[in-house]
Order: structure tokens, then C-alpha cells, then sequence
């Protein structure tokens, strides 16, 4: 089997542009249809904002940014467009907006077990489409056992902190390499991509690190 | 595409390929480039919106 082509990639679960980005990577990634291994790495878009923030994603934005809610709602809907391109169907009328530090560490315990992609996928689903909340443990551990993971385990793991460190850690590394914002992607340790790029974007710069491989 | 462990990643300066305009989100705050117009139309106009 020939050496995978490593991709990491930051992403916060409550950034819309990182699951249509996760989407667009995908569709990148068959279209190049070589070995791939990806890990993601967490970031924290809004490390402040309280797990039981009241209010919807409109709420939060016009709170933040002081933006008129006519304003807010016209750029959740854009967004809601676009994510329909790629066939997600966004529901921000029910999100949950909260803080998503749990939600890292939930990441990385799964990722311990070698699940990450699907803990990360059924995070992203779980707070865009259905409408769950991604900040409690309680929540977070049925969304992990509705999945396969013992629901004991993750709850001790939460409750501990377990996986804290690692989450700080990916963010401190996001520092070292100069990421400003997410999705970011990091192929072959060498190349940079940043945001919800196309699919042949991504599967251009996979193509390349393939060819550069085969050259030497 | 395959899950991986954790291996360690050396920190090197990155070449930055792609567009520069691709969207992401800073900080809370999401932008959306206007690229992404023209797809919000094509869309309307396969829904039959406009």
C-alpha cells in the first residue's frame, strides 16, 4: 500500500464554512483517489461563550457584532444557501449556540479510539442539521453512544478533563503555524489551504504532492 | 480517506496554495465572500425563485 498523503485539519464544530469545507474536502479528496488519512485538530472560534448561551445563532451574531437582525438573518440565510449546494441542509432556527470546548475534547477521546471522522461528522450534523446541543456532556455523551461509544466512559473522560490538554494543544499549534481562521487545512505538512475552498482546489494540491513524491 | 493516531507534526513555514477569497470563519464572526453570490442565484433560479 503506498504511504498515505497526511492531511490535518482545524476546524471548530460550530463554523459553517468547516462542514461545507469537510464536504468540499471530500468530494476533492475522491476526485484525486489516492490514500488519504486525515485527523482534525481543534479550534476555538468563540472559546468565551457560555455552554448555556440563550438564544439563537441570529441572537448571538446581533449581540456580538451589533449587526440589525435583518442583516443577520440575510447572512444565515446565504450561508444556509450555500451549505444546501453541497447537500447539507442547515436549521439555524434550532441551533444551539454554545461553547464547544467539550465538544473538542469529545474529538480527541474519540480520537484515542480511532473514530475521530465519525465523532467529527456526527458533531457537525448534530449542531447544523439537528439541532443539538454540542455543549453539555450529557448531550455530548448520548450523541458519542448513539454512535457506538460507552456512554460511562465518555462522561468520565469529559468530567476529567481528560482531553484538555490535547485540545489546548491544537490550538497552540494553530498559533505556530499563523492560522487566523477555519477550516485550514494542512497537506503533506508543507502545504497550506485555507477555507471552504472548491473541490478540484484541493484535489489539485493532493495531485501535486502525489507528483513530487513520484519524482524523487 | 482514513482515520489516523496522532503522529507529531513539525511545525514549518507552509507554502499557501488556493484561492485566497475561500471563506472562513474569524474568530465568531463568518464571512461570506462574493464569489458565493453567484451560487446563491444559481440556486434560486433552480428552485425556480427567481
Amino acid at each position: 500500500m503506498s504511504n498515505p498523503i497526511k492531511v490535518d485539519i482545524w476546524s471548530d464544530v460550530q463554523c459553517p464554512w468547516c462542514y461545507i469545507g469537510k464536504r468540499k474536502f471530500e468530494a476533492g479528496a475522491a476526485q484525486f483517489g489516492g490514500d488519504v488519512e486525515v485527523e482534525y485538530h481543534s479550534y476555538e472560534l468563540s472559546p468565551d461563550t457560555p455552554v448555556d448561551y440563550e438564544g439563537t445563532t441570529a441572537d448571538y451574531l446581533s449581540e456580538r457584532k451589533g449587526l440589525p437582525m435583518p442583516q443577520v438573518h440575510e447572512m444565515l440565510e446565504r450561508v444556509t444557501s450555500i451549505a444546501a449546494s453541497v447537500g447539507l441542509d442547515y436549521d439555524f432556527e434550532h441551533v444551539h449556540q454554545t461553547n464547544t470546548v467539550k465538544a473538542h475534547e469529545l474529538l480527541h477521546f474519540a480520537k484515542s479510539k480511532g473514530r475521530q471522522l465519525e465523532m467529527k461528522e456526527a458533531l457537525l450534523k448534530d449542531y447544523f442539521i439537528d439541532g443539538g446541543h454540542v455543549g453539555r456532556i450529557s448531550d455530548l455523551a448520548d450523541l458519542a453512544a448513539s454512535i457506538g461509544f460507552d456512554r460511562d466512559e465518555v462522561v468520565r473522560a469529559l468530567e476529567s478533563n481528560e482531553f484538555l490538554a490535547d485540545v489546548k494543544a491544537d490550538v497552540a499549534r494553530a498559533g505556530e503555524y499563523g492560522i487566523q481562521g477555519v477550516p485550514f487545512f494542512v497537506i503533506d505538512g508543507k502545504y497550506g489551504v485555507s477555507g471552504a475552498q472548491e473541490a478540484a482546489t484541493f484535489a489539485n494540491v493532493l495531485e501535486q504532492v502525489r507528483s513530487e513524491r513520484d519524482a524523487i | 480517506m482514513t482515520d489516523t493516531a496522532t503522529r507529531p507534526l513539525p511545525i514549518v513555514p507552509l507554502t499557501v496554495l488556493g484561492a485566497q477569497d475561500a471563506a472562513s470563519c474569524v474568530g465568531d464572526f463568518c464571512e461570506i465572500p462574493d464569489h458565493h453570490n453567484q451560487v446563491i442565484v444559481n440556486r434560486r433560479l433552480d428552485d425556480d425563485a427567481v
